[in-house]
């Protein structure tokens, strides 16, 4: 056990000295994990934060159907009772005209005056305000329900919800390449680095050789070195994307949005692993290369 | 202890280096192996330590047919031969003392072995007040006894040598050659490579002479026997 603990820490010790003697590659390296990483963790809080808002959105959001005038009361209940047998339907609010011109009012506030004149002949529509389950119901909806008779016009939010949902697919699918163009970078970088150490101690590896050391004695230093790479870039990575959501989050107003921020910490206790892993599997893979390659025994 | 059956080594480039060696060597021998430049004697080292394969033959070394050794188990064989080289092949990031402990970490020694046998190393080879310097710190005779210290870490049963004394002065030299012969005394097999003229005489030992990869001579007691 003892000896297992030397070995290890041998192990360490070898590979930060590696990583000392060759700063400019280790520097690059680094920086191309944290790039690669960044970049995921920009989608990342765009599509947490696109979730997180239609849901919100989709909590809230209402078909408004406004019937026509000459929708009798039992034609009208005949349509409710249609309109809450669509699938996904949860809910149908009904509106009288004199309830529309009721809220009408209410909104105007000292302004009513001007929705005076409609006592007489009140020109606001009957209407039904719905609700779906989930807001990719929403067109769907929207759909059977125009196909129903007496509607003279319907309001679904224009398919605001489904609208950012498909910017977020491209979103993904640009920022999954880019990625994956960054990680093979960073896959090659490191393997360069480990490249190079492997060279730089080729006269210690021979050495090594001839003193009866296993292969794995001699690899372990250079594959522990690709690891503490990855991992220093995601660390990285992480750091910047926290801290600086951090501050994105506390200085734009959120009154001007419809929706909450998804919080730094929620966003930092979904990355942290994932990213963590991802590094280690980047730098490990990058040395797996260079140590086949390059380290010939 | 070692035996050369019909091994031939042709390199890559249809170059004869070793044609048709036959030898014997017994457990306890100090053996010197000499010959021009070029006639295949760092060949031959480079075969027993299986960092070179024959092209034709069989080596026993110990008893085990080394050329049928699986891959994996070479290293473990090596910890049995200790070497050392003109060049003495010192780790300049490590003291004299880490340069034998690693020999012994790297064979698996507990660090309770380790600290117990490396001063008994050291004294053997007179370098008790040295042991905190670097290799950069130490004359040629001083680096090459910490090589031999090295080669003896894991008690082989055999010492190998290309050209121990090639780098360093007489008196130096001398220094080594009576430390290997000590060390051959307590029971050590000893081969060494030389072009040392006056050792190989003055030493009377076993000489086997290559040239152009062919045995030309095996005398007990041989001298050198040209003129370089
Ligand atoms: N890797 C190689 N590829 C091709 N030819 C080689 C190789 N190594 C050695 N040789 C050739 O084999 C022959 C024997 O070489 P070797 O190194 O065994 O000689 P040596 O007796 O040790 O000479 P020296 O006294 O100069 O060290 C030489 O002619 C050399 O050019
Ligand atoms: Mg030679």
């Amino acid at each position: 056990m003892d000896m297992k603990i030397k070995r290890i820490k041998y192990y360490f010790i070898e590979s930060i000295k590696n990583l000392a003697r060759n700063r400019v590659m280790v520097v690059a390296s680094i920086g191309t994990v944290a790039a690669s990483l960044f970049i995921l963790g920009i989608f990342l809080i765009l599509a947490l934060n696109v979730n997180n808002a239609a849901e919100s959105i989709g909590k809230t959001l209402e078909i408004k159907v406004y019937l026509k005038d000459e929708v009798t009361t039992l034609k009208r209940m005949e349509l409710e009772r249609d309109i809450k047998n669509i699938k996904g339907v949860t809910e149908v609010v009904y509106i009288s005209k004199e309830q529309a011109l009721e809220d009408l009012k209410k909104k105007l506030g000292e302004n009513k005056a001007i929705a005076e004149g409609f006592e007489m002949d009140n020109p606001l529509p009957q209407s039904f305000v719905i609700k779906v389950e989930k807001p990719e119901l929403i067109s769907k909806a929207s759909y059977e329900i125009s196909k129903l008779d007496g509607i003279e016009k319907i309001y679904d939010g224009k398919g605001i919800v489904e609208k950012l949902i498909k910017f977020t697919n491209i979103v993904r699918v640009a920022s999954y390449f880019l990625m994956g163009i960054l990680a093979i970078i960073s896959t090659f970088l490191i393997s360069n680095t480990i490249k190079l150490a492997v060279y730089a101690r080729r006269r210690e590896i021979s050495i090594m050789k001839y003193l009866g050391a296993t292969d794995w004695f001699i690899k372990w230093p250079f594959v522990i070195e690709g690891i503490l790479l990855g991992l220093l870039g995601s660390v990285l990575s992480i750091l910047v994307l926290f801290f600086s959501y951090q501050y994105l989050t506390n200085n734009v107003s959120l009154n001007l949005l419809l929706f909450n921020f998804v919080s730094a910490q929620s966003l930092l206790s979904f990355i942290l692993q994932k990213f963590i892993l991802m590094g280690a599997l980047i730098g490990g893979f990058g040395s797996y290369l260079a140590v086949k390659r390059y380290l010939v025994l | 202890m070692i035996e050369f059956k019909n091994i031939s080594k042709v390199y890559g480039n249809n170059h004869i280096a070793l044609s048709n060696i036959n030898l014997n060597i017994k457990k306890g021998e100090f053996v010197f192996l000499v010959g021009p430049s070029g006639a295949g004697k760092t060949t031959f080292i480079k075969l027993l330590l299986k960092e070179i394969e024959p092209t034709n033959g069989e080596i026993i070394v110990n008893g085990t047919n080394i050329t049928q050794l699986k891959r994996k188990k070479i290293p473990y064989y090596r910890r049995n031969i200790g070497v050392v080289f003109q060049d003495f092949r010192l780790l300049s990031d490590k003291t004299v003392y880490e340069n034998i402990a690693f020999a012994m970490e790297i064979a698996d020694v507990s660090s309770k072995d380790i600290k117990r046998r490396v001063p008994q190393l050291l004294a053997l080879v007179g370098l008790i007040n040295k042991e905190k310097l670097y290799p950069h710190q130490l004359s040629g005779g001083e680096q090459q006894r910490v090589a031999i210290a090295r080669a003896l870490a894991n008690n082989p049963s055999l010492i190998i040598c290309d050209e121990p004394t090639g780098n360093l002065d007489p008196d130096n030299s001398w220094a080594i050659m009576e430390l290997l012969n000590e060390i051959n005394k307590s029971g050590t097999t000893i081969v060494m490579v030389t072009h040392a003229k006056d050792i190989v005489d003055r030493m009377k030992k076993r000489v086997i002479a290559l040239e152009k990869g062919v045995i030309i001579r095996d005398e007990q007691r041989g001298v050198y026997g040209y003129e370089d």
